[in-house]
Parts: structure tokens; sequence; C-alpha cells
């Protein structure tokens, strides 16, 4: 097969992806402009509002059972209102993707969120999701000259233009570690907001400590408690000071799961608490399902998983309610319904019925349904509840539109792609040995994609293949059982090293039992000798190359040792000493800790700088020939991405590498000697490993475990979004660069000849790019079929996102444009 | 991360029947022509079927103590010895001097010898078992009542190369056969229908108890 061709195809599955993926991600279509009362509009203008100000606390992932459930909950405050009736408790099903940007948009405008929103918070500082043009709640408060004053978590002052707010101060999540400044800088304004509580109608406070604690040490923490307590003194401080015709609501934007993560669709990630509280609600009924029930619940253990409280609702609704109790209009694209209870305090029934219509009204005009008046008037408002409850799911099912010219040529043209590659390299391969194994891990995979359990699984159907892998090449190598067997023993311990997946949670891990306070310091020692020994291991052979390894190394190490410092981990006193002499060359006049948060930010951009640096000066030298005697860059080059891989990882895993490096020994040794550097081999290889590692680095298919923790190494204030994307990417993809990275030094060692490199270059990337190929097809498949599935947006299209990444990243970025580059470089 | 695939892999025997290969090299040496009609000989019978494996895998999946591995190992071992016994080995029988077979085919020494080296068995099964991701920390008890189970099911196999009644390459297909099906069932372990016969180690004692039947079964017909 011709290079020619291989690019054709190459660019060929490219465009597939890329056209399956404007049809399947389009931006959803939303009514601009905002709302005004349409039935009985002036009764309804000059009605009193139910309440005159509104308190809002958010506090970031309050899954339901934090406040409601006796086991966990910490709020004895709140449990005392709940009891006597000041307040009133929810559960809130709040729609996946549980991420905090997409759920504010739910809870101010009312809408479903769109799935691109759920990438968009990751990238912070777009503006595509700007809801200037949307109408909200806060649109609605600020049209009808109600002052708001907002604290906390910036991403609602990305969201809403800032003329909305009377007075603002955002507070950032940059460190996820930090526990307490974060809620601090939010608390520390409620004194002067409550002297001045005639000034303003609206306060959102929210606060992202509880999410952090939740993302660190999960919803068991140590450090819960005290932060229950510390957000019931707060409820405590700003009820006390309510008046009557005050609403306090407090609520979590989503929940978590039992790791303290969230963006699935699991039950703790989408049941959030709401609770409503005000000195009024003790003079009316309570809700049905919280009479004769005493907060805090204690909840039968064979319920314990399904994190329902008390009456549940859609977290949705909490706009069209508070639009009600405000006496404003519903904002346009909320497919909420008014909580059945809150509506009894309008005290008036003809009132009641009007605002019911008015729902009803709104709904059916983001339906695009049709009615007149009269069908609406005519009907009891029993009947409009279960006409609106019909309404909101198939509002909230058909959220998007996709566009099915675009899927149709996505898929069609994957298949025809597919099968005309698969034709073409049959040609050459002629279905020997390993292109059936690459058929068969490639079908496997594919048909995996069909249920959502295996999508979210897919670690052990890795795990599966590279265990039967190594058996079958075992079998066929028999005289080599002991080299077999130490990388079996590397491959289980890089399995028992993390959880993956959303079914399984164990508690003892390797990286959980290393994190743990009695073994910190261990973790420590691994990972100087991890970074030593990757650094090292081979690199003696000339001196630049030493020095090379020699600075990078040490640079990483002290990156690592002040970033786990600056985020009050504990680090053992050697190791500390040894960061401190490397960061005081940076900075010779302080000695004081506060040295490694300073260093932070330079050592990194030093890192990045002389790794790009090193890369340039390797290139041009080899270009220009002007060392004759380096003949081979790629050894050097290995050991250079080998350290970018580290330095992207997080510590716990950082070990792992050392692992890595035994394995890539023996592997290496296998490969040349037993199958005689096959490039079809060590291709399938590198990609089963390459996938392996990812999940056991704690990867899953799920949004909820991207990794940001690195992806602002160096960065400051100002930061460009594409810088912190590619960091993100290569934190996520650290592993599976290593293990792309490995098969160079098969490929291309010093025993080839630039033409043979060539040429391996060439056959390594066939059978990678037939499944990327394969998968694609089965993939877009399953999304078209099952685009009306309940797992569409938590399972299916985050998937598409993964696999978006590895065949443009993974495959394309790190295996063609940066390998070709460097294999044309010794042209 | 339960995704364990047990498994044997011949090892038991390896483990075990190295000391006694010393003695049998001369006897093996001998066989090696006749190593076809060895295969060839088994007396294939309907009765050859280990019907108690059947039952014992019925009353683990369905009857009250479900998925109870620990009752099943103390059904499973004299079960396995009255099988041994009474139907497979007399159905294997070596071509050179079938009749002296026969006399030796109740070896009572040995009955009572395999049983404890079985437990011996179990440390190589259940260091592959966890090798192929089998829990240690967690869930440690249930893969050491897996290993004994599964060591178990090769009972008649190991008595017989003992008893040098076949050879370790038959043997070796018993053990095959056991951990494919481990290997094989496990794969129902990450579906998310939260069946209680998907949690570990239920479709591995299922999957090797079907293997070896199957095996059983199958020396009737090849």
């Amino acid at each position: 097969m011709r290079f020619k061709s291989l690019l054709i195809c190459l660019s060929l599955q490219l465009a597939a992806v890329f056209i399956f993926c404007i049809g399947f991600f389009p931006q959803k279509s939303v009514l601009n402009g905002s709302s005004t009362f349409q039935i009985e509009k002036s009764l309804q203008q000059e009605a009193p509002p139910v309440f005159s100000k509104l308190i809002l606390v958010v506090i970031d992932a309050l899954r339901s059972d934090f406040i409601f459930d006796s086991n966990i909950s910490n709020f004895p405050f709140t449990h005392s209102l709940l009891n006597n009736g000041n307040a009133w408790g929810f559960t809130a099903y709040s729609n996946p993707p549980t991420v905090t940007l997409p759920r504010l948009k739910g809870l101010t405008t009312g809408s479903t969120p769109n799935f691109l929103d759920a990438i968009l918070n990751v990238a912070e500082d777009d503006n595509s999701s700007n809801l200037k043009d949307q109408d909200s709640l806060l649109n609605q408060f600020y049209l009808n000259n109600k002052k708001i004053r907002f604290f906390g978590d910036d991403t609602w002052l990305k969201l809403f233009p800032l003329d909305y707010f009377e007075e603002h101060e955002g507070t950032n999540s940059f460190f996820v570690s930090d526990f307490t400044q974060v809620d601090n800088n939010v608390t520390r304004h409620i004194p002067k907001q409550l002297q001045e509580k005639n000034d303003w109608d609206v306060l959102i406070l929210h606060y992202l400590g509880l999410d952090h604690i939740g993302h660190k040490g999960g919803p068991r923490s140590k450090f819960m408690p005290t932060k229950h307590e510390e957000m019931d003194g707060i409820i405590r401080q700003l009820y006390e000071n309510l008046d009557n015709d005050g609403l306090l609501c407090i609520l979590g934007d989503h929940g978590m799961n039992e790791l303290g993560n969230h963006g699935g669709s699991s039950n703790g990630e989408t049941s959030a608490a709401m609770v409503f509280a005000s000195p009024k609600l003790s003079n009316f009924e309570l809700p049905s399902k919280q009479k004769e029930i005493k907060l805090p619940i204690t909840k039968p253990s064979e319920d314990e998983n399904s994190f329902k409280y008390l009456t549940e609702i859609q977290q949705v609704d909490f706009v069209p309610t508070i639009a009600t109790l405000f006496n404003l209009p519903i904002p346009r694209n909320s497919v909420g319904i008014i909580i059945e209870p809150l509506l009894k305090l309008l005290r008036n029934s003809k009132l009641e019925s009007i605002k019911l219509k008015e729902n009803y009204k709104q709904l059916l005009d983001l339906a695009h349904i049709h009615s007149t008046m009269d069908d609406i008037s005519s009907l009891e408002d029993f009947e409009l509840f279960t006409k609106m409850v019909s309404i909101q799911e198939d509002l909230t099912r058909s959220a998007t539109n996709y566009f099915y010219e675009f899927l149709a040529a996505g898929i069609i043209s994957s298949i025809i792609g597919t099968i005309l590659y698969a034709v073409l390299i049959t040609k050459d391969l002629k279905f020997n040995g390993i292109e059936i194994i690459s058929i068969i891990i490639s079908l496997l995979i594919g048909l995996s994609m069909f249920g959502s359990s295996f999508v979210e699984e897919e670690h052990q159907i890795w795990w599966w293949i590279v265990t039967g892998l190594i058996t079958l090449s075992l079998y066929l190598k028999p005289n080599t059982k002991l080299l077999h067997l130490t990388l079996f023993i590397c491959v289980r311990l890089i399995r028992g090293w993390n959880n993956s997946g959303q079914k399984y949670v164990y508690e003892s891990t390797i990286s959980n039992i290393l994190s743990r306070i009695e073994y910190k310091d261990m973790q420590w020692y691994l990972i100087l000798a991890t970074i030593t020994f990757v650094s090292f291991n081979d690199s003696m052979k000339n001196l630049p190359t030493f020095a090379m390894s020699l600075s990078l190394g040490v640079l990483v190490f002290s990156f690592k040792v002040s970033w786990s410092i600056t985020n009050g981990e504990k680090v053992p006193f050697v190791i500390k000493d040894m960061a401190r002499t490397v960061v005081k060359l940076l900075f010779p006049d302080e000695s004081k800790d506060i040295i490694f948060s300073l260093a932070l930010n330079p050592l990194a951009q030093l890192f990045f700088h002389c790794t790009l640096g090193f890369l340039v000066i390797k290139l041009l030298i080899q270009k220009l020939k002007i060392d004759k005697t380096v003949d081979n860059i790629f050894d050097e080059l290995t050991k250079v991405m080998n350290l970018v891989a580290i330095m992207q990882t997080r510590p716990s895993n950082i070990p792992m590498f050392c692992v890595f490096e035994i394995m890539k020994m023996i592997l290496v040794k296998i490969i040349k000697h037993d199958y005689n550097s096959n490039p079809y081999v060590t291709s399938i290889a590198s990609l089963v490993l390459q996938h392996f590692t990812f999940f056991q680095f704690g990867g899953t298919n799920s949004i909820a475990t991207v990794d940001l923790s690195n992806a602002y190494n160096g960065v400051s204030e100002n930061y460009n979004i594409y810088y912190v994307g590619l960091l993100m990417t290569i934190a996520n993809f650290a592993p599976s660069i290593y293990w792309a990275v490995f098969s160079w030094d098969i490929l291309y060692s010093y025993d080839t000849n630039s033409i043979l490199r060539r040429q391996n270059f060439m056959k390594s990337k066939v059978l990678p790019l037939l499944f990327y190929f394969i998968i694609g097809c089965f993939l877009f498949l399953s999304c078209f079929i099952l685009r009306y599935h309940l797992f569409i947006w938590s399972v299916f299209s985050p998937k598409l996102c993964y696999y978006v990444a590895w065949s443009i990243f993974m495959n394309c970025i790190v295996g063609w444009v940066f390998e070709g580059i460097l294999v044309l470089a010794h042209w | 991360m339960a995704k364990k695939k047990g498994n044997k892999n011949g090892n038991p025997q390896n483990v075990k029947v190295l000391p006694d290969t010393s003695k049998r090299n001369i006897n093996s040496q001998n066989l090696k022509p006749n190593k076809e009609t060895n295969n060839t000989n088994i007396k294939k019978s309907i009765l050859n079927t280990p019907f108690h494996l059947i039952i014992l895998l019925f009353l683990y999946t369905t009857q009250r103590h479900k998925f109870d591995e620990e009752l099943l190992l103390y059904l499973l071992i004299p079960l396995q010895i009255i099988y041994t016994i009474f139907q497979f080995s007399s159905n294997f029988s070596n071509s050179n001097n079938s009749k002296k077979i026969s006399k030796r085919t109740i070896n009572l020494t040995l009955i009572l010898v395999v049983p404890i080296t079985m437990v011996f068995a179990a440390i190589p099964i259940g260091l592959l078992v966890i090798l192929f991701g089998g829990p240690i920390l967690e869930n440690y008890k249930k893969t050491i009542l897996l290993s004994l189970n599964l060591s178990n099911l090769l009972l008649p196999i190991i008595y017989l190369s003992f008893n040098k009644q076949i050879s370790i390459d038959i043997g070796k297909q018993y053990a095959v056969s056991i951990f494919l099906g481990c290997w094989l069932s496990s794969i129902v372990i990450p579906l998310d229908w939260d069946r209680p016969w998907q949690m570990y180690p239920v479709p591995l004692m299922v999957g090797g108890y079907l293997g070896s039947i199957l095996s059983y079964v199958l020396t009737d017909f090849f």
C-alpha cells in the first residue's frame, strides 16, 4: 500500500468524524427575547408578589442526603427549620451533564442543557455559552428593576452580563484543594449585605468548598462534617435576618457520586437538595411527603442508593416557581412546572389557576404547539399538571435537533471508508494473524459501543484483551515464559492502581493506599525513584543527553513537590529539602514555605520552554547534519516525551511510570527477538496498551473524570484557552502518549536506516487506522440508533467526544503529525 | 474492577506432578509412540458425563443457599473422589496393560493423597486468578474459595496423572477448558444489569464448572 492512499484514508476517517459531529452536536434552538405575561395581563401585573426578597444560596454539589439523611448530614439548624415547618425540602433531579455551568443555565433559564455546555464548562473563558440574549430569572429580575447582588463562583459572571449585578465578586476554583479560602471569600460579604438589606432585592451566594472537598476526598471525607456545619451556620445567619416577605433558597446545582466526582447520570450525581425557607411558610400546609416526617431521615438500607427524600421535583421547576412567587413572567425557554405546594402560597385560587395556565401556555409556546385561549381556560388545574408533565418530558427528551443529512453523510462515509480501507490493506496483509487479531479487537470494542454498561466499563474489555493477548503470546512463544510472567505481573499492578468505570469502586486501590497518611512518605520516595529511573535509564551515553535528562528530571520533580506543598499536602522532610534547594536557585531571597507557591509557575514554564527548545535544537541539528555523530534522535525524544507525560500526571499515578519502564524493556525485548521487530505487532501492542493504561490511570468514558488538575501548569492569570486545552489533553492522555512513544524504540532503533524507518512508520500506522475506522462505524451507528435513549447525553455522547479526542489527538496529532515530522527530519 | 479471569493452565499438574516426572520419564518415553492410542482408549460412555457437577451447578445457582462457594466445596470434594473411583478412572486405560490398570484403578493411598495436593494446587490457581484480575485485599476469601473449587474440578485428572493412566497432555486439555470457561464468562461482570449472579466470583464459578463439564463430556466424542 502506498503512502498516499494511506494518507487519503486518514483524511477520509477524520472527515467522517467531523461531519458526523456537526450533525450530532448542533446548537440548541432557543427562543430569543424576554417573555411577558400572556393571560389576563393587567390582573397579573397588579397582583402582589408573595415574596419581595430572595436569598439564593447555591452550595456546589449539595447532594440530597447531605441535607436530609441522618447518616451523613450535619445541618442541625436546617433540620430544625424543616421540622417546624419554616422550611420545605425537596429532592431536585438535575439533568445530566451534571457539571456546574449547564446546571446554572438550568437553574436560571429553566432549559435543559445542551451537551456542548458540558465541554464549554471546561473551556471557561469561552463566551459562546453566554446567556445575555436568553431569557432567564436574572433577566426578569433585572427588567423589573430588582437589584441583584452576587458573590461566589465566577461562572455566573461569565454567564450573565455584568450590568445585571449591582454588586458582585467572583471567586474562582483555580486550586481544587482549597477548601476554606474559596468560601471565606464569599462569607465575608454577608455581614455588610445584611446591614444593607434594604438596598437589594436578590442576593446570590455560590459556595464551592463542598464540591472541592468532594473532588478531593469523596462524600465521606473527614472535612465534610465541618463544612456542613459551616454552611449550616451561614444558613442560620441568613435566616435569622430574614423578614416575613423574604425567601431563602438553599440548593445544590448537582450531586456527586461515591468518589466525589460528578458529570454523569448516576443517582447520586443527579439528586440535588433544594430547600425553601421563610418564616411565612409555617402558616401553610406542609407538602404531603414532609408531613409527619422528622428530619434528618434515617433510610432503610435497601433504599440507600436512591438519594430520594421528601418530594421529588425537577430542578428546572425552580424557575417557574420563583417567577410565580415574585410575580414575574416565566422565562421563555423554561421547561419547568410550578411546584404544587408552593403555588398555594398565592392564597388566591383564581390567581393560582391563572399562574398555572400561564405556565402551560409558556410550555406550549416552547413546544411550538398552537392553542387558543379557549382550549386553555377550559382546563382544570389537575389536568393542567398532567398535561404539563407530558410536555416537559417531550421537551426534555428532544432538547436538541439533529441534522440528519450530516448524520447520514457521516455514517455512510465512515462505512464506505472502512470497507475500502479493509480491502486495500488486506491486499498487503492477506489476513495474516495480526490483522485478524486487530479486526477481532476492533469488532469487540465496536460491538461494545451498543451497550451503555460496556461503554461505561470499557476498561474491563481492555483488561480482558490485554490478558488474552499476553496469554496468546505466551502460547506462541513458549520459550519466553519468565518475560511474559513479569509482563503479566506488571499489567496486574497497573490494573490494581486506580478505579475506572462506574460500577465497582474499590477502597484498596494502590493509589488510594499511597494517598493514605501513613504511606504518604512512601509515595514520595516512589515518585523520586520513578523520576530518577525514567530520566537516567539508558541516558548515560553522551553528555548532552545526560544533561538534558538531568535538568528536565530535576524540574519535573521540584515542580511536583512544589505543587503538592502549595495544595497543602504532606511531603516528607527530605523530599521537601531537596526541592527547596532547586527552588532556591530561582528565588534566592525567600526562605519560607511560600517559596514553593511562588516557584510553581516559573518552574513549569521553565520546563516547557526547555522541552520545546530541546526539541527544536535537536531537529535543527538533525536536519542540518551539524553533528554527524548523532544519528538517532528518537532515543532522546522518547525520554523528553516521557518526562512531559510525568509532568502532566498527578502524583499518585507517577510511580506507575516505573512499572511502565519495566514493561517497556520486556516488550522491546520480546518484540525484537521473538517477533523480528514486526511493525504491525508493535503497533497493536502500542494501541492496546494506550487504551488499557488510559483507563487504568483513572480515565473513563464519562466527562466526570476529565482531570483538570494539571491543565494550568505554568499558566498565569491571563491564560490562553488553547494552551490550557493542550495541557489538559496531554494530562488526560499522559499514559497513552507514553505507550505511543514506546514503539519508537523498536521501529526506529539504531540498527534501522532511514528507508526502513519510513517503511516502518507507514506499516505501524496501518492497523491503528483500521481500528479507528471500525470503532467509528459502530459508534456512529450506535449514537444514531440510540439517539432517543435515556443515556444518550450521559453515556454515548461523552464516548463520542472521547472517540474524537482519540482519533484526532492520539492517532492524528501524536501518531501521524508529530512522529511523521521526526521521521522526515531523518530523511 | 472486579474482573477476574480465573484459570488454570495446567499449572497444577506442572507443579505437583513434577516430582513424579523423573520416575515417569522412562515410562512416558515408552508411551510416546502410544500417545494416540492412549487417547483413543478412553472408554466412551454416557456415564462419563459428570452428573454430579451438573447437579452441583444447579444447586449453586438456584437453591436456597444461593452462590455459597463454601458449601459447594464441601459437596464437591467427596463427589469428585467418588466419581474418580467408580467412573472416571475405570474408563481410562493404558493400552499397554489394561488388565494391570484395572487393578490399579482403586488406589486408596492416592485417593487420600490427592485431596491434600489439591489444596496446594489451589495456590498456583489462586495466583493465576489474581494475575488475571482477581481482588487481593477485598474479597480475598472469595478468591480462595474460587481457587479451591477450581482445583478440585481437576481432581480426577490429577489422580489419573499420578496413577500414570493419562499423559499430562490430555490433562492439559481439561485444565485449558476450565480456564477458557472462566475467562469467557467473566465478560458478564461489567454489564449493568445489577443481578446477584454478576458478582465476583459467581461468573467464574459457573464458567469453570461449565468448562469442566464440557471437557468431560467432550472426551466422549473426540
